[in-house]
């Protein structure tokens, strides 16, 4: 009991003090009181991971939610520090991002689909105000408020298909005891559908390039690098626990989202002069390696997927805050990074360190997770999505190549230092990149003890405390 | 068992810190000091380590399809022998090398390539499995090839390292394939599981055995020893000769009850003898100061293998141990000497002083040591080998290298006393002492442990089983020393027989060597034409590509409508497709 209510009452003073700044206005302490109490949620749901601890109540906690809850604490304080870097108002910033923060925690621990619709929207809304505050112009917000609106309608309309089977709308009905229902499928593919908008899968993802071109870097970080992959454990969550019976016809729905989403993210970063644009592309294609797990629906593949979500959160928000330290200097395209290794020799090899992860190069945390994507898509028998998998991996080291011949070619623009938050999140996720890829074991355990139970304690009907 | 990480590699951690240290501050004379200081640490962590209990510990690395891939650490005996040994001889190369490698610019790389050396070599001494054994193994010829290559601007140094990383990449290859193929037959990588599993492994046992020979320079992978030695004089000291070589024996070593098992000790006998011939013949003739102490370390572990196939796993190790006391010096002082004359190597155009009495008496009871003349160094390492050895024939093989040594070595000895050169009779007091008292510390080291372990053995096993062996031997070693001495002390220079250069086998081992490089050229630029077709193909498959992504560019064409209608579109589909049963 005591965990459940140190979450909420750390979460419900995330938000106060996030709201505060509004009246207070001084960037530090918003930074401050932003980082202290995500902290603090990291560190409460580490010990719920530590301890094996299990509660389903108003809020689920469970090996997989503390996981997640670990995972998107520590990168929601990287995207705060990121937006410290270089925001003049960074008050209101984090007034939304403790709002988004709220928000994250409430999906990952939700325990009914009401709480998980708002606790999507609570992650939309203020992420609408965060684009249009650092942008220039208000197009990437507005994009993005019509086509999330139009997730939600697809989600609520799928939330009402399975209102006449358990009023109650929990996570936890077990979809398995309830009669197979055609009504109940059609619910079960409009929220994938609605989810697979947020978690940048092919054909609802046309909107990201334009976004994550358009917004400042610190928000394509946001939302690469925990936006979607809060996506995708509302995914999980539908898909594994709530729709459970229907997994045999979601599988190959998956599939076929998988494929098409890594041939799309790869191609069409092929041809990309932006670089942003083109992390935008392979932040699709990484959406697609990480649904192989899912078309894969063993606990194995989940266990594979959640490891590459944990790896490429870390490389992208990397990533992107070396962008963004160039995108403050005018430097967006891939002739403008040519030389960076003369002028700044650590950012230059950490970003050359990301793409290597994101191409998959061992010994980086991005070659296990697609190792182990791979293998558990030929261990449960789906040898041609592996062979995907591989053939997208070597397209993808054209265009993430060619960035860097750009960045060790010759030449001598100047560049001026970096800032330090930008240098602390930049070093604190090539320390991750490089550690969880040198030795992956705690992290591949951890991640197959999170999906054990998304398969096994939530689908059995008395869910009993774990073991240890 | 509270501590994450097994204590084994402890004594490795202050080592990464100095390299990081040395890569940092890369121009700094001060991170020679910090190194040294650091390999002090490291040998304290591995002294408590050697007194401590045996332990055999492994982690999971990774779990792939429900298999976890273990990192083993053991402690064992031999473990703990090669680990102190690592340790022991560490600081005393760091401390010559304050002396030596005087450029700054030098400075970071030079001491971050040791330290990472060195951490390699304690976790290859304490690796408990093949996972971990064949990362460390990795690392050693990385980083002997780049200690080999460390004066760039020498064209010899750069050829002499990539013939070595050729040669050990073709032992990388041969324990790559024997470690997938005794996982494939024992599904295990565990050391000790796989001694203790029944069943007979002849190939893969070959295949590490081939390796082994690679590392540790033996036959008909031993020509790149001599090669190396146009590193630096401490890297000569430390990797090629008293540590790094040895990994290949060591392994041998540890694999031992296999290879009994597998009745492949006879290969590793004959080997072993066939190379120490060659070497020693190599040796008598060869004028490079260093080269001849090359040749020589191939003798030595051409030894820990021939006693390894007779059975005789104790003299192994003695020699194992002692060797790398007697020849780390004898290398280093050739650095010194060389330094002394204007990097001078030819052994007949340089001078060797007895008056820097330090150098001189260090380089005489080095070479007492080597030879085997009691009740020095090797002498009773060379005797326990000999008597061991029930064959005729192998016994006088033994015996004809043991003489051979004791020659050449008193050659390398007694060529420089009669050198002409007197302007180096001076020079020898500027000698930093920091280049002096490593070899002479390591040398009166090597002499304790011996008359120790003659005190030893004599005490508890009596003289009667080593008599007479040890008798032959002491008498061959003198031998050697009258025979050097007629031939090429001061006057007598001249006596040598006009057709000894046919000694000199090296010639056949070169151009066989480049025989098989060029018959390699011509498979190269037959696959190269291949891969030129093949790489217009890729182009053009990527120029499609680039030409097929205009399709799905028009649906990016920044228009919202366009995309709410996609997701429309991509929702009936979705339902169409996969709600069959609606």
């Amino acid at each position: 009991m005591i965990i459940e209510y140190t979450i909420g009452a750390l979460a419900v003073l995330l938000a106060a003090s996030g709201l505060s700044t509004l009246l207070h206005r001084n960037a530090r302490i918003a930074l401050a009181s932003n980082v202290v109490f995500l902290a603090l949620i990291g560190a409460t749901f580490a010990y719920a991971f530590a301890t094996g601890y299990y509660a389903s109540s108003a809020i689920q906690v469970s090996q997989f939610s503390s996981l997640f809850g670990v995972l998107f604490s520590i990168t929601l304080i990287f995207a705060s520090v990121l937006s410290y870097a270089y925001s003049n108002r960074f008050s209101a910033l984090s007034a939304l991002l403790s709002v988004v923060a709220v928000g994250v925690m409430i999906v990952d621990t939700s325990n009914s689909l009401i709480s998980l619709i708002l606790g999507m929207e609570a992650i939309a809304v203020p992420t609408v105000f965060l684009i249009a505050l650092e942008s220039g112009s208000a197009e990437p917000a507005v994009k993005f408020f019509v086509m999330s609106a139009m997730a939600v309608a697809a989600f609520a309309l799928g939330i009402a298909a399975l209102m006449a089977y358990d009023p109650g709308l929990s996570i936890a009905f077990s979809s398995i005891s309830a009669p197979v229902s055609g009504l109940m499928l059609l619910g079960a593919l409009l929220a994938v559908a609605a989810l697979s908008f947020e978690a940048s899968l092919f054909p609802f993802n046309l909107w990201i390039p334009d976004v994550y071109q358009g917004a400042k870097s610190n928000i394509t970080a946001l939302l690469a690098g925990i936006n979607k992959k809060v996506a995708f454990v509302a995914l999980a969550y539908v898909s594994f626990v709530l729709f459970a019976a229907y997994i045999p016809k979601l599988a190959p729905a998956f599939l076929a989202l998988s494929v098409l989403t890594m041939f799309f993210g790869n191609i069409m970063a092929l041809v990309q002069k932006n670089v942003k644009r083109m992390f935008a592309y392979s932040s699709i294609s990484q959406a697609g390696y990480i649904l192989i797990g899912f078309a894969t629906a063993t606990q194995y593949g989940i266990g594979a997927s959640i490891y590459q979500i944990i790896a490429h959160s870390f490389t992208i928000i990397g990533s992107f805050a070396i962008i963004l330290w160039l995108e403050q200097q005018g430097k967006q395209s891939v002739d403008d990074y040519s030389a960076l290794s003369k002028r700044a020799p650590l950012a230059a090899a950490t970003l050359t360190v990301f793409m290597l992860s994101l191409a998959g190069l061992p010994p980086l945390a991005g070659f296990y997770g697609k190792f182990l994507l791979f293998s558990g898509a030929v261990s449960g028998g789906l040898l041609s999505l592996a062979l995907v998998g591989i053939l997208n991996s070597f397209i993808s080291i054209y265009y993430y190549g060619r960035l860097m011949l750009s960045i060790y070619s010759n030449g001598r623009p100047k560049l001026i230092g970096m800032p330090t938050p930008i240098t602390f999140v930049m070093l604190a996720c090539l320390v991750v990149v490089v550690a969880i890829g040198l030795y992956p074991q705690p992290v591949i355990a951890a991640a197959n003890s999170a999906s054990s139970y998304l398969f096994g304690a939530f689908n059995t009907p008395a869910s009993s405390p774990a073991p240890g | 068992m509270s501590l994450p990480i097994p204590a084994a590699i402890l004594p490795i951690l202050p080592l990464l810190l100095a390299a990081a240290v040395a890569m940092l501050w890369r121009r700094s004379m001060k991170v020679g000091y910090f190194s040294f200081a650091m390999s002090l640490v490291s040998l304290a962590l591995a002294a408590a380590i050697f007194t401590g209990p045996a332990t055999q510990q492994s982690i999971g690395w990774f779990s792939i399809a429900g298999f976890t891939f273990q990192l083993g650490f053991y402690t064992l005996m031999l473990n703990k022998i090669l680990l102190l040994l690592v340790s022991v001889v560490m600081p005393f190369v760091m401390l010559y090398s304050t002396g030596f490698i005087r450029t700054p610019s030098d400075q970071g790389r030079y001491y971050a390539e040791m330290c990472v050396f060195a951490s390699s070599m304690m976790l290859f001494a304490v690796s408990g499995s093949f996972l971990t054994m064949f990362i460390a193994w990795e690392f050693l010829g990385l980083t002997s090839y780049l200690l080999i290559g460390f004066y760039t601007n020498k064209e010899a140094a750069a050829l002499a390292a990539r013939r070595s990383i050729t040669i050990i990449f073709l032992g990388d290859i041969a324990m790559l394939a024997a470690i997938v193929l005794l996982f494939l037959q024992y599904g295990t990588l565990d050391f000790n599981a796989i001694m203790q599993a029944p069943g007979n492994a002849a190939v893969p046992l070959l295949l590490i055995l081939f390796a082994a020979f690679t590392k540790s320079a033996q036959f008909p992978t031993n020509e790149w020893l001599p090669d190396a030695m146009e590193g630096p004089a401490p890297v000569s000291a430390f990797l090629h000769s008293s540590t790094m070589v040895k990994a290949g024996v060591f392994l041998v070593m540890v694999l031992m009850p296999m290879y009994v098992a597998a009745g492949l000790q006879n290969v590793i006998l004959w080997i072993g003898i066939v190379t120490a011939l060659l070497a020693v013949s190599n040796a008598l003739v060869e004028r490079h100061i260093k080269r001849i102490l090359a040749y020589s370390t191939i003798e030595d572990l051409s030894l820990m293998l021939i006693a390894v196939g007779l059975g005789n796993l104790y003299a192994a190790t003695l020699l194992f141990i002692v060797q790398a006391f007697y020849k780390a010096p004898l290398l280093l002082s050739s650095g010194s000497i060389m330094r002394m004359n204007d990097e001078q190597s030819d052994i007949f155009k340089i001078g060797n002083s007895p008056r820097n009495r330090t150098l001189f008496i260090a380089v005489l009871l080095a070479s007492l040591s080597l030879a085997s003349i009691f009740p020095f160094g090797s002498w009773i390492e060379k005797s326990l080998i000999s008597s061991s050895a029930t064959d005729a024939v192998v016994g006088s093989l033994l015996l004809l290298i043991s003489f051979a040594s004791s020659t050449y070595i008193f050659r390398w000895l007694f060529v420089p006393l009669s050198g002409s050169r007197k302007r180096a009779e001076q020079e020898y007091h500027a000698l930093r002492k920091s280049m002096l008292v490593p070899a002479i510390t390591m040398v009166l080291i090597s002499l304790a442990i011996s008359f120790y372990f003659i005190y030893n053995y004599l005490s508890t096993r009596g003289a009667g089983s080593i008599f007479y062996p040890g008798l032959e031997e002491g008498a061959v070693g003198l031998m050697g020393l009258a025979a050097a001495y007629l031939l090429f002390y001061r006057k007598h220079a001249v006596a040598v027989p006009s057709r000894a250069w046919l000694l000199y086998n090296r010639r056949a081992f070169d151009i066989s060597y480049y025989s098989i490089a060029r018959a390699f050229n011509v498979l190269a630029s037959a696959a190269d034409r291949f891969d030129y077709g093949l790489d217009r193909g890729i182009n053009a498959l990527g120029r499609a590509l680039i030409a097929f992504e205009r399709i799905p560019a028009l649906l990016e064409s920044g228009n919202p409508s366009v995309y709410m209608l996609l997701f429309a579109i991509g929702l009936a589909i979705l339902v169409l497709a996969f709600g069959g049963s609606l």
